[in-house]
């Protein structure tokens, strides 16, 4: 997606906290509404938010789905956009919520509607609102995980790494297996923990050979089965969101280190 | 119910029909009457060029000649430098190109003893490096799979971009299909032993084509 | 083949523990989904070529009475004869009576997915025929009495040394000692040996890559040239084939030719693509003098009338498979069927049941790397979705799972609620984490914690700290 020659003027922005945001990690919701506000939005928090649904659809209970959906919908449909700290999350919105509504043509042209307005953060700052620089030091080297939802579903990718470029005294390197999926999945990581944890070590260990002290994502379900199989294994490496650093709260603790 | 009647019942009923609607009915024989090529990658106009670049690519080695003339030497040639006796396994249409003495040639099905044979292609195609051989009295399809070795003659002229190509030049020339056409693109392989790529598996060890003449088939002492 | 995919969990606890398989598996990335992605660079038109490749299949799936009604007229006016099999019993049957017929005492064998489907092999050896599998890989598999772990490289799970050590013990009567210490020398004792059972068979049995409806043809494709040699040699040459493999024109199946090797083994085009048509003519010095074509549906039809219309799209390029991390992390065995990894976990479940193959369509993060790669745009995740919502609807989700969801989506529907249930736990958690910022031990999280540590939630829930009521905007 290429940016826009005209950004919208201060849009009406709803902001999806994600479920694993609200209760791990707050910040990365504070981090987004931070950028998204500086960008020129005009940030809302509906209460009226939990879940996209995700587990519910991805277990085949698609009634329970379609249920949180028309919540989702609900909640967020009379704002110019829709943004999320989470790929998942928004290919959820974007690309499965119509599917979800295929017999139900109401619904299913309410989804659409707002699926057009949704957006994975970054790609949201980079290629609606234009974003160029941040204002964010973080003296470290770090690789940045990409997520597959956000890789495949979304076409998230170089937004992520362009904004990452803006930030101060930090070194952004490249893993060999970027791309590749960590072995979150989902409750795929509990339900097959063995697979699960290979799939993290291949890439820890894709991490470890660029010599990077942090690790960036913009998904918490990948970044708290990373950061807690990194902590299994003693490793010392910080792990943070990609909001957080860009809106320079990456002082804080890492995910899974003690607070400070 | 037969099993054929009950396939044909589940196939159509998977599709929502008792039997197919006349306007299926004649979609699919237009398509079929009237074969048309899908999307044809670009390529290159040199077509030998191209050509020579990927049947090297997947190591088939060739040779160029001017025309007919010089098969007898080129083979020979090749023979020698191989290593090889001087003995080959050919299309009963080259008999006449008057082997004796110098080379061993019978014509015939190819036969377990034999190491080198020599075929003429039907046509080539650029696109892949690839030569086409047909089934026919007088070029077994054994002359281009038993034998240790192999030798193809490939006229210029026969020489096509894309694999399309070839089914056009089928459908005129040939009354019916043959009941071999081989597109054969270098030697046999395979990577089925720790993933290593070797090469001479059941087909031939060696693939080696005299490209002859030019593309306008003239040969090099003919052109104006 | 006898489906062991309930296994799966057991099996795939074994493959991550045999490093042989792991060393194997390791080899992928800069093996074939590097030469994938070097031929497909190579390819400008790749993307759309991908796209017509699926508006190919679409169409001869649309009209898939009309096409094998073609083919079969097609195969009958060139001298062939077609046979109906409406499952894998049937299909047996009917390899047997040719076989009987043909007085076949030797029958060789080319790659074929369906003849594993349907059980030719030993349906055959159970009547006395020597049945030798020509494919070097599969001639290996069959040596080894295993399974294949890869439908294009059926014993990627074996190393060269197990290789030498099978020849040796195997061709011992017949080659004596030799080296072995290369695979250069294996690959050319297995030519030897393979070369007289060539000549011997009576009967050769291929599959099909694909069916000319225009001309009542089958291709095959191969690097080795065994598939031409059992198809040549023999009296009778027989296809195993699902019906689903029909394309309408020659210039259909070119297209789809260029996705099939670039997406199967990173090759523009194999050594050998080779069209059939029909036994030899009557001026033909060689070829079969008979010509058989058995059409399976074994479950297709079924598949044709659903919502997993799109899997028969499928060229069986084990592109999927390749990419998948899934796989790339057990290989093939676990799978416990003809066919693994992505591919494998809508097909198996659809052939054999979800009983028997519930963990398929399960052990899947949904990465969608499968659905990037497929020649034919095959929807690979959303299928496998499909599944697991046919898993839901009957009941075979366990219990626990469906009790949790259910809780769970209670909550999640209802916002106040969970935001005031959710402060506890979170509280709890956190305090518990606090001196490492990481829990070692979690009570009812055993799948999370047998291999990672729990991150302590960071603080209070957001929505404990975001002002309520009237104070919603900033």
């Amino acid at each position: 997606m290429s940016p826009q020659s005209d950004p919208p003027r201060s849009p009406t922005v709803g902001l999806f906290v994600t479920c694993l945001a609200d209760l791990f990690r707050p910040s990365v919701a504070f981090a987004s509404i931070r950028l998204l506000e500086h960008a020129g939005c005009r940030v809302s928090v509906p209460r009226a938010q939990t879940c996209c649904g995700q587990p519910a659809l991805n277990s085949g209970d698609f009634e329970s789905a379609r249920g949180i959906a028309r919540q989702v919908i609900g909640a967020f449909e009379d704002f110019d956009y829709v943004v999320a700290p989470s790929g998942s999350c928004m290919a959820t919105v974007c690309k499965d919520y119509p599917d979800l509504f295929a017999d139900d043509p109401p619904w299913r042209q309410r989804a659409e509607a707002l699926a057009a307005r949704t957006f994975e953060l970054l790609a949201f700052l980079v290629d609606v609102m234009a974003v160029t620089d941040v204002e964010a030091r973080l003296p470290a080297k770090a690789a940045y995980h990409d997520s597959c939802s956000g890789l495949r579903s979304l076409g998230v990718k170089e937004q992520a790494r362009r904004l990452l470029g803006r930030v101060s005294d930090l070194e952004l390197v490249e893993m060999s297996n970027a791309e590749v999926c960590c072995g979150f999945g989902g409750t795929f990581c509990v339900k097959y923990p063995e697979i699960s944890a290979k799939m993290a070590d291949d890439k820890i260990h894709g991490l470890e050979t660029t010599g990077a002290d942090v690790l960036l994502g913009g998904d918490l379900g990948c970044l708290l089965h990373l950061a807690g199989r990194m902590k299994r294994l003693g490793k010392a490496t910080r792990v943070y969101h990609t909001a957080e650093v860009l809106a320079d709260m990456a002082d804080a603790a890492g995910i899974g280190d003690p607070e400070r | 119910m037969s099993a054929r009647e009950a396939v044909f019942t589940a196939v159509r009923t998977a599709l929502g029909r008792r039997q197919a609607p006349q306007e299926a009915r004649a979609a699919v024989a237009r398509r079929i009457a009237s074969p048309t090529p899908n999307l044809l990658p670009r390529l290159d106009a040199d077509l030998v060029a191209v050509f020579r670049v990927k049947a090297q690519a997947a190591s088939c080695t060739v040779d160029q000649i001017a025309g007919p003339d010089e098969i007898r030497g080129a083979v020979g040639r090749y023979l020698d430098e191989q290593g090889w006796p001087r003995r080959l396994r050919i299309a009963a249409e080259l008999a006449t190109l008057g082997w004796d003495p110098d080379i061993a040639a019978e014509a015939g099905a190819a036969d377990p003893a034999d190491a080198v044979s020599l075929v003429p292609a039907f046509a080539g195609i650029a696109e892949t490096g690839s030569l086409v051989l047909l089934s026919g009295p007088d070029h077994p399809t054994t002359l281009n799979f038993v034998p240790e070795h192999h030798i193809v003659i490939l006229p210029a002229n026969r020489l096509v971009g894309h694999q399309e190509d070839v089914w056009a030049l089928l459908r005129q020339e040939c009354q019916t299909m043959p009941r071999t056409v081989n597109i054969i693109t270098g030697p046999s392989r395979t990577a089925d032993v720790d993933q290593i790529v070797q090469i001479g598996v059941h087909g031939p060890k060696s693939v080696h084509c005299l490209l002859m003449g030019d593309e306008s088939g003239l040969a090099a002492d003919e052109r104006g | 083949m006898k489906p062991e995919s309930h296994a799966f969990k057991r099996r795939a606890a074994e493959a991550l523990r045999y490093q042989p398989l792991q060393d194997a598996l390791a080899q992928f990335e800069d093996g074939w989904v590097a030469k994938r992605r070097t031929v497909v660079e190579r390819l400008p038109e790749f993307e759309q070529l991908r796209a017509q490749g699926a508006a190919i299949r679409d169409e001869a799936l649309r009209n898939l009475d009309l096409y094998l009604e073609q083919y079969e007229s097609a195969v009958q006016r060139n001298g062939g004869q077609v046979h109906w099999a409406r499952d894998a019993g049937e299909a047996q049957e009917i390899v047997r009576r040719i076989c009987r017929e043909a007085g076949a005492r030797t029958v060789t064998r080319g790659k074929s997915m369906a003849g594993e489907e349907i059980g030719v092999t030993e349906a055959l050896q159970a009547d006395g025929i020597r049945v030798v599998d020509t494919d070097l890989g599969e001639y290996i598999i069959q040596l080894a009495e295993q399974r294949p772990s890869h439908i294009v490289f059926p014993c990627v799970h074996l190393t060269g040394r197990e290789v030498a050590e099978l020849f040796r013990r195997h061709h011992a009567g017949k080659t004596g000692e030799r080296d072995r210490s290369t695979v250069s020398a294996i690959v050319q004792e297995a030519r030897e040996v393979l070369r007289e059972e060539f000549f011997a068979a009576e009967v050769g049995i291929t599959g099909a890559n694909f069916l000319v409806a225009e001309t009542g043809s089958n291709f095959i494709v191969t690097n080795e040239g065994n598939g031409d040699l059992t198809c040549t040699l023999p009296r009778v040459h027989v296809v195993t084939t699902g019906i689903e493999r029909v394309v309408p024109t020659l210039e259909d199946a070119s297209t789809l030719l260029r996705l099939l090797g670039r997406s199967a083994t990173g090759q523009e085009i194999t050594a050998y693509t080779t069209l059939s048509t029909g036994p030899r003519r009557s001026d033909d010095p060689d070829g079969p003098d008979e010509y058989h074509v058995v059409l399976v549906d074994n479950g297709r039809s079924r598949m044709l009338a659903g919502e997993f219309r799109e899997m028969l799209r499928c060229i069986r390029c084990g592109a999927c498979m390749n990419h998948c991390p899934v796989y790339r992390s057990i290989g093939g065995h676990p799978y416990g069927w003809v066919y693994p990894g992505p591919m494998g976990a809508v097909l198996t479940p659809l052939h054999v049941g979800l009983k028997e193959a519930g963990d398929l369509p399960n052990a899947c993060t949904m990465n969608g790397h499968c659905a990037q790669v497929c020649p034919v745009q095959i929807p690979l995740p959303s299928l496998i979705r499909k599944l697991r919502g046919r898993q839901f609807a009957a009941g075979l989700t366990p219990r626990t799972t469906v009790l949790g969801l259910r809780a769970w989506a209670f909550t999640a529907r209802h916002p106040t609620l969970y935001h005031a249930l959710t402060r506890w736990p979170i509280a709890l958690l956190r305090r518990l984490g606090r001196r490492r910022g990481r829990l070692r031990r979690l009570p009812l999280a055993g799948g999370w914690i047998s291999q990672r540590d729990f991150p302590a939630p960071a603080g209070k829930t957001f929505f404990s700290q975001w002002p309520r009521r009237g104070e919603d905007e900033r």
